[in-house]
């Protein structure tokens, strides 16, 4: 995928300016930065939701996890797959509802459900959703440590079965770690550091090599080595 | 619970006994009957074949009215949530209609219409302005919780509109409707009273009055009181069934 000459204005404020950006096809990239450095303003670009100047090539569909389930309750589990897909067989949602660790909830309404479970009825819907890239948006930061760690094993898994190209909004350096490929920071709309994290897989509570660099670029004024 | 029922309950015997009160101060059958002539009159009503046609006529004509109301708003609001520009062609004709005079636009349309059909016709128009904007309201929230689930996914219009838009809206709207139909039944009565309709609350009470008949007046309005308080009611049981999903 390609970012070109992307950016951002409202009125005469710049929220993002970025230079241009190849995102490998593929892989997982994070992007990293702290409230207001226009991490959730890049995915709305990428999605097509909100107009820019530059241009995106290479996103195809994409499909969005948000940091809210957005589950409608008045209808069920079932029900909310449904709304976004515009086919979908009763086999491809148990199947899929199985795998995020819901099989049988397909006639539960969201009220029924955890706050975990929710964010699982979330996953699955962007996962089953047909797409190209997928856009997350900080979907696990309202999340307790382990089910955090969960439910990173669990996208990571789901990933590896179509290994679509992934943005994965977040501003916890430990997730970006945890499941993505690249991390790349913004500050103030701006790039600020671009790193190469391997072949990601690490252990969500193990400390990790690249988390001080990364840290540091979060918090540091001026780029990032 | 029991309490707030012990002070509804007291605020109606004190309605009583200024009734009470106030005949005894007034002493005139023929501008305040006493609260049994008016309950003795009741009570014929109720045996009266006329009144039950007249009672059938003002709750047809009142449930014609809110459901036509309720049909143009929800296409309307429907409209508008998906459209600014639709927005703004009907804000100011809404405005038009919650500020014009009631009274006003029955004498107008009877010029134009039937005296049966010209209670109907004010009642929808009073009522559309309250359905228009319960519903945009609630349509506006249903949007903004969900509005950019709908982008993301690119969800067809007639699937935001069916599938999200109106259940979302449903219950919110349902709370109001009880109030709102109740209004549509003090409107109809007036309407019915002015265009003198014929197997209606309301004409009937223009009879009552003209024959000097006032305790049968006062019995017919108590009657359209009971009745308001039963359609409000009536709705509310309605909508606590219907979003059950939200307690």
């Amino acid at each position: 995928m390609k970012l070109c000459g992307i950016k951002k204005t409202y009125g005469d404020r710049i929220t993002l300016a970025l230079p241009d950006l190849e995102l490998e096809a593929g892989k997982i990239t994070a992007v990293l930065g702290e409230s207001g450095a226009g991490k959730t303003t890049l995915l709305n670009i990428v999605s097509g939701m909100t107009s820019h100047e530059g241009t995106v090539e290479g996103a195809g569909r994409t499909s969005y996890l948000f940091q809210d389930p957005m589950l409608l309750p008045h209808l069920t589990v079932e029900g909310n797959l449904r709304f976004v897909l515009e086919k979908g067989t009763w086999g491809e949602i148990s199947a899929m509802l199985a795998r995020v660790g819901l099989a049988g909830r397909e006639a539960s309404r969201p009220r029924e459900l955890s706050g975990g479970e929710r964010q699982r009825v979330a996953l699955a819907r962007a996962f089953l959703y047909p797409h190209d890239t997928l856009l997350m948006d900080e979907p696990f930061s309202s999340l307790g440590l382990s089910l955090k760690k969960s439910l990173l094993s669990l996208t990571r898994e789901l990933w590896r079965e179509r290994r679509q190209t992934v943005l994965f909004v977040t501003h916890d350096v430990r997730e970006a770690l945890c499941l993505a490929h690249r991390a790349i920071v913004l500050r103030r709309g701006t790039l600020c550091g671009d790193f190469n994290l391997g072949e990601g897989e690490r252990d969500f509570f193990a400390p990790q090599p690249m988390e001080e660099a990364l840290y540091l670029a979060l918090t540091q004024d001026g780029p990032a080595e | 619970m029991k309490k707030n029922l012990i002070f509804s309950a007291l605020a109606i015997v004190a309605m009583w006994l200024i009734w009470i009160a106030a005949y005894f101060i007034v002493r005139n059958d023929y501008l305040l009957p006493s609260f049994w002539a008016t309950c003795r009159e009741l009570g014929r009503q109720l045996i009266s074949a006329a009144f039950w046609r007249a009672f059938g006529g003002t709750l047809l004509r009142t449930f014609a009215a809110f459901a036509a109301a309720l049909v143009l708003a929800v296409a309307l609001a429907s409209c508008s949530v998906l459209s600014d520009a639709v927005r703004a062609f009907f804000a100011p004709i809404v405005s038009v209609l919650r500020t014009v005079p009631t009274m006003a636009v029955i004498l107008i349309l009877l010029l134009w219409t039937s005296h049966a059909v010209a209670p109907v016709l004010v009642s929808l128009l009073v009522l559309f302005p309250a359905l228009y904007a319960a519903m945009l309201a609630a349509l506006d929230e249903a949007k903004e919780n969900y509005g950019a689930l709908c982008r993301a996914f690119k969800v067809g219009v007639s699937r935001k509109i069916f599938k999200l838009y109106l259940p979302a809206a449903a219950p919110p709207v349902l709370a109001q409707a009880g109030s709102i139909l109740s209004m549509g039944l003090k409107i109809t009565v007036s309407g019915e009273v002015l265009a003198q309709t014929f197997h209606s609350l309301g004409g009937a009470m223009q009879d009552a009055q003209l024959g000097l008949e006032i305790p049968r007046l006062f019995a017919l309005t108590l009657l359209v009181v009971l009745l308001g308080f039963l359609l409000e009611g009536g709705c509310l049981l309605l909508s606590k069934c219907i979003v059950r999903w939200r307690e």
